[in-house]
């Protein structure tokens, strides 16, 4: 696996660099992974150079007005010149990338969103992803091991899924060589239930002691209940929020999410979309 | 052949080219500056700035909808005092005109924004929204009725020193009359069309789509109604227009011109393709040369009847 190229001056934890492109990119590879997951890998030397774990794109799915607006999707993996997504097939855009050909391009925003902050060296990497929300904790985690050389074993990866025939959607996390634990709706893999419920019970057994850091991407129930967790055990908790987007780039104030303080909304694609849990109210 | 002349005059203020962005669409400019040159716009129109600070409504705010969305964002913005302190010092820096967009909840509210926009720099015109239709007993009521729509321009015209643009509705049952009404105020121009009231529905759940259950429509979808609303206005009124709605490219510029605009907002579009505006003023050039005008100003209001042809040299009008 190719090291993560170096990201010209931008760094984690902060905004990332501004500078935002809008070149056509070409679809290289296609994967269907399940009948409703898919795979992408898109030729953007520019995105792919800049691109930060937390980062996103705003894909154009048509060259018609059908859809109007384009996708978010957040960045799974770059390698030299290439970035891949990973995404459920939803609804019509979604639909519509999947059934993209080799060859096609699409206009495509990005990198777009702030970025995760990185762990203290004496802390574990928990990631906490919900189905589709892992691309962004898979590019944080491999992030974290290749240009900060955390040990695979500091990162502990749970990935919540309805059920055993969902396991692919975590094979990249597993190539990485972190601590994998999956838990399904139905119980045929792994712990039965929630994947909050999954991280409560390793937290009672065996972490309750450890200084960690929490890094999350999922429904929106399965963050704000992850969010009460992390506050009432006072853990350091960052969330990647999802949300319609119809710019993606802070003009529309549509994406808005509510401070918890106080009366005021954040822009999820400007000031986010990664956002500590004890600052937003889900 | 020399190129053709994009720039258009309004009000006494020369305007690079005919394409500005609406307001609400494109922030306070700072969002785009590092993606597209502003100075290749006609203008900018800024997010509705209101006396105090608001935070907008509860999301979901927007809903996509075939060719277009609706938004309830709720005027949602940082309050007439930190725009002059914050936004203001990065919009001096741009080398185009500056339009802020001004709105309220009652005249007070208007005057005290347009008082303290007075003190400000780098403005070239102010933009008054009477035409919000997502806020409770908002600007609306300026801008559907004539009465209302004399008041608030009148009130204005006496303190700004700045030209007015005033925003119209196309909520209303005559936009003309209001048209004339805020032209007997003082209106210096008039833009229009802000958003047409629509909803969303979820048919699983029978809820609305928006918290605040209806929105403004926009995008490609209203464009039609736009055109209506600017031939319309623009045969009862004598000040120039401004036109709004849908506009996606350098035709819709031209359509817009022909019916009776000066200028043209470009609103939704910038959300579709960041860049829209930009292609757009290129394109007009390209438009203007293969249609034989040297002056884009030739186009305003020079609506043919259904027998006449007064485009030239386009290969698509042989033999109409
Ligand atoms: C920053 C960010 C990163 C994302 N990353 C991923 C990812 O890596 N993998 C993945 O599978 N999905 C991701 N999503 C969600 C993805 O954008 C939606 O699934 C997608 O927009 C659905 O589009 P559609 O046309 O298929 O669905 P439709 O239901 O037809 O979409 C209709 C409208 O709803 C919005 N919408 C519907 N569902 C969602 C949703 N869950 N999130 C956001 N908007 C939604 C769409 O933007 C659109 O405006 C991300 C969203 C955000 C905001
Ligand atoms: C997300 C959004 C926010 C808007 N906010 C404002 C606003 O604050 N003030 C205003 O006068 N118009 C506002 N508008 C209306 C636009 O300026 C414009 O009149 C309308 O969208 C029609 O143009 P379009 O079809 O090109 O978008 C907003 C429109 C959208 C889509
Ligand atoms: S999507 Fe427009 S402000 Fe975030």
């Amino acid at each position: 696996m190719a090291v993560l190229q170096d990201k010209s001056g931008a760094s984690p934890g902060s905004q990332g660099a501004r500078m935002i492109f809008n070149p056509p990119v070409e679809l290289v590879e296609k994967e269907m992974l399940l009948p409703d997951l898919c795979r992408l890998k898109l030729h953007a030397p520019l995105i792919a150079k800049r691109a930060l774990p937390g980062n996103f794109v705003q894909i154009k799915v048509s060259d018609s007005l059908d859809p109007v607006f384009r996708r978010p999707m957040s960045i799974h993996n770059c390698e030299d010149e290439t970035f891949e997504m990973v995404f459920r097939v939803i609804g019509r855009g979604t639909q519509l990338l999947a059934e993209a050909l080799p060859g096609r391009k699409f206009d495509c925003l990005g990198p777009l969103g702030n970025t995760f902050e990185i762990p203290e060296t004496d802390e574990t990497a928990v990631m906490i992803a919900g189905g589709v929300g892992l691309p962004p904790l898979y590019f944080l985690s491999r992030f974290l091991i290749e240009r900060h050389r955390i040990e695979p074993s500091r990162v502990l990866f749970l990935l919540g899924i309805r059920d055993k025939t969902e396991l692919i959607v975590g094979a990249d996390a597993e190539k990485l060589g972190v601590e994998m634990k999956y838990s399904t709706d139905d119980g045929t893999h792994g712990f039965h239930g929630f994947v909050t419920a999954l991280f409560e019970d390793i937290y009672a057994r065996r972490l309750r002691n450890s200084k960690m850091r929490v890094y999350s991407c999922g429904p929106t129930p399965m963050m704000q209940a992850l969010s009460r967790i992390a506050l009432s055990f006072k853990l350091p908790c960052q969330l990647s929020l999802e949300g319609a987007m119809p710019c993606g780039v802070g003009t529309c104030l549509g994406c808005a999410v509510k401070l918890r303080a106080k009366d005021e909304y954040l822009r999820v694609c400007q000031e986010g979309p990664v956002f500590n849990a004890e600052e937003i109210e889900l | 052949m020399t190129a053709p002349n994009l720039e258009v005059e309004l009000c006494g203020i020369k305007f690079r080219n005919p394409i500005l962005t609406a307001s609400g669409t494109f922030g306070y400019g700072e969002e785009f500056n590092n993606y597209i040159d502003l100075s290749c716009l006609g203008g900018i129109v800024t997010k509705s700035i209101t006396r105090e600070p608001r935070p907008g409504h509860p999301p979901p705010r927007t809903y996509e909808t075939t060719g277009g969305m609706i938004n309830a964002i709720g005027l949602a913005n940082v309050g007439v005092d930190r725009f002059v302190s914050e936004k203001i010092p990065f919009l001096k820096t741009l080398d185009t005109r500056i339009i802020v967009n001004v709105a309220g909840f009652s005249i007070e509210e208007y005057r005290y924004c347009v008082e303290r926009l007075n003190d400000a720099e780098a403005i070239d015109m102010l933009e008054i929204n009477i035409s919000c239709p997502n806020v409770g007993a908002g600007g609306l009521e300026f801008s559907s009725t004539e009465k209302g729509a004399f008041a608030i321009t009148s009130e204005l015209k006496k303190i700004s020193r700045y030209p007015l643009m005033i925003k119209l509705s196309p909520n209303v049952t005559d936009i003309s009359a209001i048209a004339r009404a805020a032209e007997e105020g003082g209106a210096d121009c008039l833009s229009l069309i802000n958003t047409l009231v629509g909803m969303g529905v979820n048919h699983w759940t029978f809820k609305p789509i928006l918290t605040n259950i209806t929105g403004g429509l926009s995008g490609p979808a209203i464009k039609p109604v736009a055109l209506a609303k600017v031939w319309q206005v623009h045969n009862a009124v004598k000040i120039p227009l401004v036109g709004i709605g849908g506009a996606l490219d350098h035709f819709d510029v031209a359509e817009f011109m022909i019916v009776g605009a000066s200028l043209v907002q470009f609103g939704t579009a910038n959300f579709i393709n960041p860049d829209c505006t930009v292609k757009a003023s290129e394109g007009l050039v390209d438009y203007l040369d293969k249609s034989g005008i040297d002056d884009i100003s030739q186009l305003i209001g020079k609506l043919g009847g259904n027998n006449e042809v007064q485009g030239k040299n386009f290969p698509a009008c042989e033999g109409t």
